[in-house]
């Protein structure tokens, strides 16, 4: 089986993609070509990314404009939906069913003989480190270990695109870890894979190819250092504890790059246009000790603040 | 050049009848589950509890009683109501449920996903009725001897073959309000009650716009009219075998490729 596709043929490709429910526009005009083993889908909440997903994976028509996975359009496309794995955003299940079950279950809707689908089920509970919760039933279960079930139904097929909805959502640091190496795993084995995520350093782990999306629009598209350099461009804030902050401000408006500086009990605020050079810059001040620096933060990778500046 | 993956695949898509029977089983194992299976058991064998009751409190012939057993606690009531719940909430627990994405990436039609749904509730339905039915055949017709019992069979398959249409008409159709509205159960009981129920007992030629006539015609039944108005206007006379029969299965038709068709087509967004 399996419609064979060219190299040429953009893994993942929108032209005009608009989605529409009601009188609210989901997606607006989204545009784009990528192709490359994991691409990570970037925004804030209500930014669009379900919706894109929704619409890669069959699961939606586009409203406007076209979608395709591999050249292919995915609504209703038996053949693509054969290759594909998709892990949805929202935690539910079939609460009844044991996590083997549901696993079982699932993978022979693919088409997959009842011996085989087991096997499956068991490898992909394995890989997920799931074993000991096979006979468990799902409404039983953690809520780190039904996010990892929710990832188990769709790779047990060995999908060739692999579509995840924010994976990381509700795992602990070393769920994290595990997850992301397994989806590193998974795209050295030749599984294309793309995963959406509001959280920006949960998917510069994983790759550096990124999609961002705000209020329905694609802001920026490709590799994830020249978003990162396109936020540089733009003034950058650093919050800072100290025992002097009046002092360590006026210290630090005596450089170009530093635009602004606000002060409030024991902190301050610094807006730079040269976040590397101010980083070394606070470094050394902390080392030289004058100024009892306690803390240092970059209000900046927040995203709501990245995309303030994108949008402007 | 091709893309060509070295991984273990499926080496053909799943048939209509593999997909159908996997929704079946998914259906099977997730309805058996419910917390509300014991109680709606407990509904369905409290006709047979109905029976026995009447067995040994008012006594008369066994034919009679289970014919009224069957009519008015089976057809009338049970078999409307677990048609439409199960029928409404088979297909509307999925969607409200999100549980219908896991269905929608996978490679079946989904047409099959609806249409096995909806056949697989007719098949559960019809064998938990037909168990209570058989139960409440054998309470009323076994004290009266074994050799009365077995010459009343034919009633009892007769009964068995009514349930069955019941089932598959009622079914199908409050699958298709599953599909159809995004909150169907009211108007689904409204319908059940107000409609199959008050309106096919009503005098007149009303009784023929409803489901209920013509399963009751099966059984040589019409419409129970009663009081003033059955004075002014005379109840209509059952319908006949053929023109029964005709119409519940092109209601089921209409009803079940209506369901699997706008399923198929419907955008559902979970």
């Amino acid at each position: 089986m399996g419609a064979h596709v060219t190299m040429n043929d953009l893994t993942w490709s929108a032209q005009g993609l608009a989605k529409w429910y009601g009188q609210v526009i989901a997606l607006n005009d989204v545009s784009f070509e990528i192709q490359a083993p994991i691409v990570g889908l970037l925004g804030p909440n209500g930014a669009g990314k379900s919706s894109l997903i929704r619409l890669l994976t069959g699961q939606l028509r586009p409203s406007k404009g076209r979608v395709s996975v591999m050249g292919q359009a995915p609504f209703g496309n038996r053949m693509l939906l054969a290759r594909m794995g998709y892990c949805p955003e929202h935690d539910r299940f079939y609460e009844q069913l044991t996590a083997y079950q549901f696993l079982e279950m699932l993978t022979r809707l693919y088409g997959v003989e009842a011996a085989g689908a087991a096997r499956l089920a068991d490898e992909a509970l394995s890989r997920l480190d799931l074993t000991k919760q096979r006979d468990q039933v799902i409404f039983t279960l953690s809520h780190g270990m039904r996010q990892r079930l929710k990832v188990a139904q769709a790779l047990a097929h060995q999908p060739d695109w692999l579509v995840l909805d924010e994976p990381f959502s509700g795992m602990d640091p070393i769920g994290r870890a595990k997850m992301i190496r397994l989806l590193r795993q998974q795209a050295e084995g030749g599984c294309r894979i793309l995963l959406s995520s509001h959280v920006l350093h949960e998917l510069e782990a994983v790759t550096s190819d990124i999609l961002l999306l705000h209020q329905g629009r694609l802001l920026a598209k490709g590799m994830i250092q020249s978003i990162r350099r396109l936020i540089d461009e733009h003034p950058h804030r650093i919050a800072l504890t100290a025992k002097n902050p009046r002092e360590l401000g006026r210290e630090l408006l005596k450089y170009e790059d530093v635009a602004r500086v606000e002060i409030e009990n024991d902190s301050l605020v610094v807006e730079t246009r040269s976040p590397d050079a101010c980083y070394d810059r606070i470094g050394e001040l902390a080392l030289a000790g004058g100024f009892q620096i306690k803390s240092m933060l970059s209000l900046d990778d927040n995203l709501e603040s990245v995309f303030r500046y994108l949008v402007k | 050049m091709n893309f060509v993956s070295n991984k273990a695949k499926p080496s053909v898509l799943p048939g209509l009848l593999e997909s159908g029977w996997l929704m079946a089983k998914l259906f099977l194992k997730v309805a058996v589950g419910k917390k509300h299976l014991g109680w709606l058991l407990m509904v369905l064998l409290a006709p047979v509890g109905l029976t026995v009751y009447l067995r040994v409190f008012r006594g008369g012939s066994g034919e009679v009683l289970f014919e009224e057993i069957m009519v008015n606690a089976y057809l009338q009531f049970l078999c409307l109501g677990v048609s439409l719940f199960w029928g409404v909430s088979a297909i509307r627990d999925e969607i409200e449920d999100k549980t219908i994405v896991y269905l929608f990436s996978r490679p079946i039609r989904r047409g099959v996903i609806f249409g096995g749904k909806i056949v697989s509730v007719i098949l559960f339905s019809f064998a938990i009725l037909s168990v209570g039915v058989g139960l409440s055949y054998l309470v009323a017709t076994v004290p009266e001897g074994f050799a009365y019992c077995t010459s009343k069979l034919y009633f009892l398959v007769k009964a068995l073959g009514v349930i069955w249409l019941a089932c598959m008409v009622y079914t199908s159709l409050f699958g298709l309000a599953g599909v159809l509205f995004r909150k169907p159960m009211l108007l689904a009981m409204l319908f059940a009650v107000g409609w199959e129920g008050f309106v096919s007992n009503l005098s007149g030629r009303f009784p023929m716009l409803t489901i209920m006539y013509y399963l009751k015609s099966l059984l040589g039944l019409g419409p129970d009219t009663e009081g003033i108005i059955a004075v002014l206007m005379p109840a209509l006379e059952p319908a006949g075998h053929a023109e029964s029969l005709a119409v519940i299965l092109v209601g089921t038709l209409v009803f079940f490729f209506g369901c699997v068709y706008l399923g198929a087509r419907k955008e559902i967004r979970v």
